[in-house]
C-alpha cells in the first residue's frame, strides 16, 4: 500500500501564496509515489475544543463533540505523515489550523511519562504520523520564525511523531518553491 | 489625585470568566489591584470572537486600559485557538496605530504539565502579539501543574501585583520564583495517572477503556 499524507491547510481565505505552496506539497508527493488528501480547514464545521476532558475520561480516543473535528482528528492518526500549511500568526499557527490541533488530543493517551526530563503523554497508537509545517508569510524573517521551528519540534514531542521537519517560507518571493518544498519533505520521509 | 486606571482581564481559557485555572489565576493579580482603587473588567475571549458587536467591545476595552492582563491554558505547545483569532484581530485593529496609548500587557500561562518551562514559546508568542499590536509588553508569569501554587508562587504573584501598582515592569525575581516544579516530576506521573484512573472510574469506564483506539488503522 501506498503511504499517505493529510495536508492541513490552515490559510485563512483563499490566496495565491498558499494555493502555489499548497499545488506544490501535492505535486511533489505525488512525485514521491505517496497518496494526499487536502483537508480545507477553514471550510470544516468544527468547533473549538472545550478543555472538558471527555476525549480521555468519556468517551476516550473520540471527541465528545460530534462534527468534523472527529474526522480531522482519525484522518490525522491513520496517516503515515501530517502537513501543515499555515499562516505564521506570532510565532505559532493560524488559528485555523491551530482549531484542528486542539481537536486532535483524542488521539493520545492522558496518561503521563517523563520524557529526557520533562512529562509528557504516553502513546494511545503504536504509530503516529510524522510532521512537515510549512509557515509563509509575505514579510522578511524574524523572531516569529525561530518560533515556529521550536513550536513544530515540541509539537513532535507530544503528538509522537518519529520524524519532523519545518521551512518557513515567503511564496511571494520564493525562487523555487517546488525545491524546498521537496527537500524538506525529504528531511522526513526519504528516499 | 490621578485619574482611576484600568485594569483588563481576558481570560483565554474555554472555562470562561468563572471556572478554572486561568479565571483563578487572573483574579489573582487582578483583585488585589482592585483593592488598590484600580478598576476592573473582564472579558472571555472565546466569547469576544463571537459577533462584531463583541468584539467592537474588545476593542474597546483594550483601547481604555492602562494595563491589561491575559490569563489562558497552554495549549499544545501554543495558545487556544480561539485566543490566537482573538488576538488577530486586536492586532489586526491596533495595526498602525502609533499615536494611541500602550497599555501595558502582562501575560499569564499555566499548563497541565508539571514543568513551567514548558510555557516558554506561548508567552513569546504572546511578546509578539504585543509588538505587532503596539502593547507595551510588561512581562509574564508561567505555571506548570494546572497552576498550583505554593509559598514562592504567591510571593511571585504578589510582586506582580506590586509592579503592576507602581507601572514597572515584571521584575525577574518573579522568575526565579517560578522556575522550579511545584512537585518532583516521578510524583507528578504517578500522582496523575492515578487522577485519571479514577475520574474515568466516575465516568463508570475500567481501567482498559481508557486505552481504547477507536480510530485504529485496519492494517
Ligand atoms: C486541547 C488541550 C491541549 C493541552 N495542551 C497542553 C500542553 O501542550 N502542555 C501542557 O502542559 N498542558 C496542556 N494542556 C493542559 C492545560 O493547559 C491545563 O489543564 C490548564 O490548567 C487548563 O487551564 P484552564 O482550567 O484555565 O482551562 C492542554 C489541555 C487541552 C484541553
Amino acid at each position: 500500500m501506498k503511504s499517505h499524507a493529510v495536508i492541513l491547510d490552515g490559510s485563512l481565505s483563499a490566496n495565491a501564496g498558499a494555493d502555489r505552496l499548497l499545488t506544490s506539497v501535492v505535486d511533489q508527493l505525488d512525485a514521491m509515489t505517496w497518496t494526499s488528501e487536502v483537508l480545507p480547514l477553514r471550510d470544516l464545521s468544527m468547533a473549538p475544543c472545550t478543555g472538558c476532558f471527555g476525549c480521555w475520561i468519556v468517551t476516550p480516543g473520540e471527541c465528545v463533540i460530534a462534527d468534523q473535528g472527529r474526522d480531522v482528528a482519525r484522518q490525522i492518526v491513520t496517516s503515515d505523515l501530517t502537513v501543515y500549511l499555515t499562516p505564521i500568526q506570532f510565532g505559532g499557527y493560524s488559528y485555523v489550523l491551530k482549531r484542528a490541533i486542539d481537536r486532535s488530543i483524542p488521539i493520545i493517551s492522558p496518561y503521563f511519562r517523563r520524557v529526557g526530563g520533562e512529562v509528557h503523554h504516553t502513546r494511545r497508537y503504536r504509530r503516529y504520523p510524522s510532521i512537515v509545517a510549512f509557515g509563509f508569510r509575505s514579510s522578511e524573517a524574524s523572531e516569529e520564525d525561530a518560533i515556529f521551528e521550536t513550536l513544530v519540534a515540541r509539537n513532535a514531542i507530544n503528538m509522537h511523531a518519529p520524524r519532523n521537519a519545518v521551512a518557513v517560507l515567503d511564496p511571494g518571493v520564493e525562487a523555487d518553491i517546488d525545491r524546498r518544498v521537496r527537500e524538506t519533505l525529504e528531511e522526513v520521509i526519504g528516499r | 489625585m490621578t485619574a482611576t486606571r484600568h485594569v483588563l482581564l481576558l481570560i483565554g481559557s474555554p472555562k470562561g470568566l468563572n471556572a478554572g485555572n486561568s479565571s483563578r489565576l487572573g483574579k489573582a493579580v487582578v483583585e488585589p489591584l482592585e483593592a488598590l482603587g484600580w478598576r476592573t473588567e473582564s472579558l472571555h475571549l472565546h466569547a469576544a470572537i463571537g459577533s462584531q458587536e463583541t468584539l467592537d467591545q474588545l476593542m474597546e476595552a483594550i483601547d481604555s486600559a492602562d494595563l491589561i492582563v491575559l490569563s489562558m491554558p497552554l495549549y499544545v505547545d501554543s495558545l487556544p485557538a480561539p485566543v490566537i483569532e482573538a488576538l488577530y484581530r486586536v492586532a489586526q485593529h491596533r495595526d498602525g496605530m502609533t499615536s494611541r496609548s500602550k497599555p501595558r500587557f502582562i501575560s499569564l500561562v499555566n499548563c497541565g504539565f508539571v514543568d513551567p518551562w514548558q510555557n516558554a514559546g506561548a508567552q513569546r508568542m504572546v511578546q509578539q502579539f504585543c509588538k505587532r499590536a503596539n502593547l507595551e509588553w510588561a512581562g509574564s508569569l508561567s505555571l506548570g501543574m494546572g497552576g498550583n501554587t505554593n509559598t514562592s508562587i504567591r510571593e511571585a504573584i504578589s510582586l506582580i501585583v506590586e509592579s503592576a501598582q507602581r507601572e514597572q515592569p515584571v521584575p525577574p525575581r518573579v522568575t526565579e520564583l517560578t522556575r522550579k516544579r511545584v512537585m518532583p516530576p516521578l510524583l507528578y506521573v504517578l500522582g496523575g495517572n492515578h487522577i485519571w484512573r479514577r475520574e474515568a472510574r466516575k465516568n463508570g469506564l475500567r481501567r482498559r477503556d481508557l486505552k481504547a483506539q477507536p480510530y485504529k488503522r485496519a492494517t
